[in-house]
């Protein structure tokens, strides 16, 4: 069977910096890695991998720069094969538009037994792409999946929603969204990482794709983002010194100035 | 195109979303609802006086993204309307792009503000992990959008706004009709075999006036009693970060603070062994007053925190627990 592992490459936020305002993000330069939730699927997509013979695993992604450096990390986790979709148009497109390309390239592989993502990106999260991705191949799909097996021809997932855990299953093929709950993803040992590189990956454009760029950004956009802004905060910031109970004392203080105590 | 269809699993997320579109229905027009599932029928009563002008039932509509998402695409065709509003739980938010994707329209799956300006329909959701709010428009004609609860900035049965303030349907309209579902809902692929209610909080986070988070500073589940001392003395509601939620279930779903969770906006937030992840900060920015307990001085919490004490919680909460409990009230 084959599982398609969909990842998305992401910024790092955690060297996420902003203009002198302190309100408008700096994405120019900033570093690039593969996303986390990417990573629990991926992590599944391993295990089944292990656990059964005849698992093909194919890390997928459609970006732009530094994909093929940054989906290494997928291969050296144990990924059998990268496919990419490269195109200065995917650095525009939204979420409606990603997944066209992505489902292109699924229909290009010749199809999966299974494909998994996670719940959203990093950075963008809209979390729309299993579901969109599931519409465009006309497949079932679960979403928001916290442990998953595979059964004869089928899936079997808990799904972990706000008041209440459901088990799902459907027939394979099947689209699977996970969250980082599912699991710990493995971390690569350094030979693994050497030998990344000599594994197997195809890259795309998307004309190779059989679609244009009109068709995933520009005038395919079905969102305009108006600003993008980190909201205003002002803190008081005072930092209470001394011993604990120098500490404690000041808070009390502090929280009854305030008026906040009943 | 004109009309607004709204579903939500929950009921009260969908007749917040009733009363926001019944408030801009010049731009919008009429106002359908959608329930499924047990007692649709008996639920679809409510529906009436929050404004649905119909209100569609079934119970034979499986709760799958696939199948919520292809009865909610045949009505909203059946209809022809141009805005599907649905409530921005899991279930909404995964079930939306499915039905963005077959109607061909645009999506915003996890608004948090959604408003009208200058006739038009306004979002903002959090993006960069929750580090900023993306304000965004849809281009599409055919719009879909999930909006969490108090995205509107309307609770419903709660103070000021509510039941009184909304009058069902409008003039010469035949207000507040129930009808069956006008198709025969598709099968779904995916079937759901079981469900286990997780433990219900019986908290409301939401209307607290403090609140006490509680993060992986906690060693044990045996040491929340600590904590929930601390609450008591602090007439304050106890609430969590993600891990100590999902991961380690020592608190329930209802009490997560975070980008996945509830984003209350208390007059006090204390934060006790909370480092500080965004994805956490932005489910308690709305508080009045921050107050952050952490080991770190580095944690990046107390950037956001008003009052910071480096310092073990171990150490600050019983102390302060006693000190609250010994002050004169009033």
């Amino acid at each position: 069977m084959r599982i398609v592992v969909c990842l998305k490459q992401v910024y790092d936020l955690a060297q996420l910096r902003y203009k002198s305002d302190g309100r408008i993000p700096l994405l120019e330069g900033l570093p690039v890695q593969l996303g986390s939730f990417e990573k629990n699927a991926l992590e599944q997509a391993l295990r089944f991998k292990e656990a059964a013979s005849e698992v093909e695993v194919v890390a997928l992604s459609a970006g732009v720069g530094k994909l093929q450096e940054t989906i290494k990390e997928a291969l050296a986790m144990g990924a059998d094969r990268a496919a990419l979709v490269i195109d200065p148009a995917l650095g525009r497109a939204d979420a409606a538009g990603t997944a066209r390309a992505l489902a292109a390239a699924i229909q290009k592989l010749g199809g999966a037994d299974l494909i998994l993502l996670g719940e959203g990106s990093d950075d963008e999260y809209t979390g729309q792409i299993p579901s969109r991705l599931a519409a465009l191949l006309d497949l079932p799909q679960i979403t928001f999946v916290r442990s998953l097996e595979l059964v004869g021809g089928m899936v079997r997932a808990g799904r972990d929603l706000e008041h209440e855990l459901e088990i799902v299953e459907c027939e394979l093929p099947a689209v699977v969204s996970v969250t980082s709950e599912l699991n710990t993803p493995r971390l690569p040992p350094l030979s693994a990482i050497l030998r990344a590189g000599r594994k197997p990956m195809q890259a795309w454009s998307l004309h190779d794709l059989g679609l244009s760029a009109d068709l995933v950004s520009g005038p395919a956009a079905q969102i305009e983002v108006l600003s993008n802004l980190a909201p205003a905060q002002a803190r008081k910031n005072v930092m209470l010194e001394g011993d604990v109970d120098q500490q404690v004392s000041d808070l009390v203080a502090a929280l009854e100035r305030e008026g906040v105590l009943p | 195109m004109s009309g607004v269809l709204v579903w939500s699993e929950r009921d009260s997320l969908a007749h917040e979303l009733l009363t926001f579109a019944g408030a801009h229905r010049p731009l919008l027009g009429p106002t359908y609802a959608a329930v499924f599932g047990e007692q649709a029928t008996a639920r679809a009563e409510a529906y009436r006086s929050w404004g649905a002008v119909r209100t569609y039932v079934s119970e034979a509509v499986e709760p799958t993204d696939e199948a919520l998402a292809h009865s909610l695409s045949g009505l909203a065709e059946h209809l022809q309307v141009q805005l599907v509003l649905l409530g921005g739980t899991r279930r909404g938010r995964a079930t939306a792009p499915r039905l963005a994707q077959i109607l061909g329209a645009g999506c915003v799956s996890e608004a948090v503000e959604l408003a009208v300006e200058d006739g038009q329909l306004l979002t903002s959701r959090y993006t960069l992990g929750g580090n900023t709010l993306s304000r965004e428009r849809i281009l599409t004609a055919r719009k879909v959008i999930a909006a969490v609860t108090g995205a509107v900035g309307a609770e419903p049965g709660g103070a000021g706004e509510g039941q009184g303030g909304l009058e069902p349907g409008a003039p010469g309209e035949t207000a507040g009709e129930i009808l069956p579902l006008p198709f025969e809902p598709s099968e779904s692929r995916a079937r759901v075999v079981r469900r286990e209610p997780k433990p219900a909080a019986g908290a409301d986070l939401a209307g607290s006036e403090r609140l006490v988070c509680i993060g992986r500073g906690l060693e044990r589940a045996e040491d929340l009693p600590l904590i929930q001392e601390l609450a008591e003395a602090l007439g304050a509601e106890l609430a969590c970060t993600r891990p100590l939620s999902y991961e380690y279930g020592w608190l329930p779903e209802e009490r997560m603070l975070g980008i996945s969770g509830l984003r209350p906006s208390p007059r006090l937030m204390l934060s006790l062994g909370v480092s500080g992840q965004v994805q956490h900060t932005v489910g308690i920015m709305g508080s009045k007053l921050i107050v952050a307990v952490n080991r770190e001085a580095s944690a990046p919490i107390f950037k956001l925190a008003d009052y910071g004490i480096v310092g073990d919680l171990y150490q600050v909460a019983p102390r302060l627990a006693e000190r609250l409990r010994k002050r004169p009230r009033g």
